[in-house]
């Protein structure tokens, strides 16, 4: 759930340790990055890149967010184009990472009108969201 | 609110409102069902309050769906669709990440 208005929290652990995880995460977002489904053609090979060197956040080699802090092995944070943040906290938890994404600022996508970002969203998002409901029924 | 959200046509007819007001008609042809199934949808939709009515007065041809305007049930909806992004995309990285580094099988 959500920690404050605007903001959301995913959360996972993994069963490697926190810099391996660290690793994995910004340096192999191709192997993990879910493309989205079903988006225009120029989207559908997206690929995110985390480039420390440059602090910078490429998709497709395209500029989309700034890395503010990069603490190996512990906390990942970038700011996107519309100045929302995400931050993710790589957390030992035994011998496995307990990994927590944040995403905060999402209200400033709408500061007029809220139902333009239910467009936003569904046009980005409801792929994804097929996916996943469709995995929770098979867990259950 | 995501129990709402978790059918397919349900998800289409909130695709469809978010362009507009619409008539019941416009969303059956929209969706392609039959009225009675998308009385059904609409009711859940209206339950959930993601969808209110309107009845036009000087319109024959009646009422008329359109997404609430309470804009926090709005935005929680769309929340709700941010936080099964990132779900989704960290359940993918936890299978590469102990697929390619996992200290055991699973």
């Amino acid at each position: 759930m959500s920690s404050h208005p605007g903001s959301v929290r995913a959360t996972v652990v993994v069963d490697v340790d926190s810099d391996t995880a660290f690793e994995v995460f910004t340096e192999e977002p191709a192997a993990w990055y879910r493309p989205i489904r079903g988006a225009p053609e120029r989207d559908a090979d997206e690929l995110l890149r985390f480039d420390e060197p440059t602090r910078r956040v490429l998709r497709n080699e395209t500029e989309v967010g700034r890395i503010t802090v990069w603490e190996k092995g512990r906390r990942l944070v970038w700011v996107d184009r519309r100045d929302t943040e995400v931050e993710v906290r790589f957390e030992p938890h035994s011998t496995q990472t307990r990994v927590t994404l944040e995403h905060r600022g999402l209200e400033r996508l709408s500061p007029e009108d809220g139902l333009s970002v239910v467009q936003y969203g569904w046009r980005r998002l409801t792929f994804q969201f097929e996916d996943y409901v469709k995995q929770k029924r098979e867990e259950s | 609110m995501l129990g709402a959200l978790a059918d397919p046509t349900r998800r289409r007819l909130i695709e469809l409102l978010g362009a507009g007001p619409r008539r019941a008609g416009e969303l059956a042809h929209g969706v392609g069902i039959p009225a009675t199934a998308l009385s059904r949808h609409l009711q859940v939709l209206r339950s959930s309050g993601l969808v209110t009515v309107e009845m036009l007065e000087d319109d024959a041809r009646g009422r008329v769906y359109m997404l609430a305007p309470d804009r926090l049930v709005a935005v929680q909806a769309w929340l709700d669709q941010v936080q099964a992004f990132w779900s989704d995309q960290l359940g993918s990285f936890k299978q590469h990440a102990e697929r390619s580094r996992g200290k055991r099988k699973r």
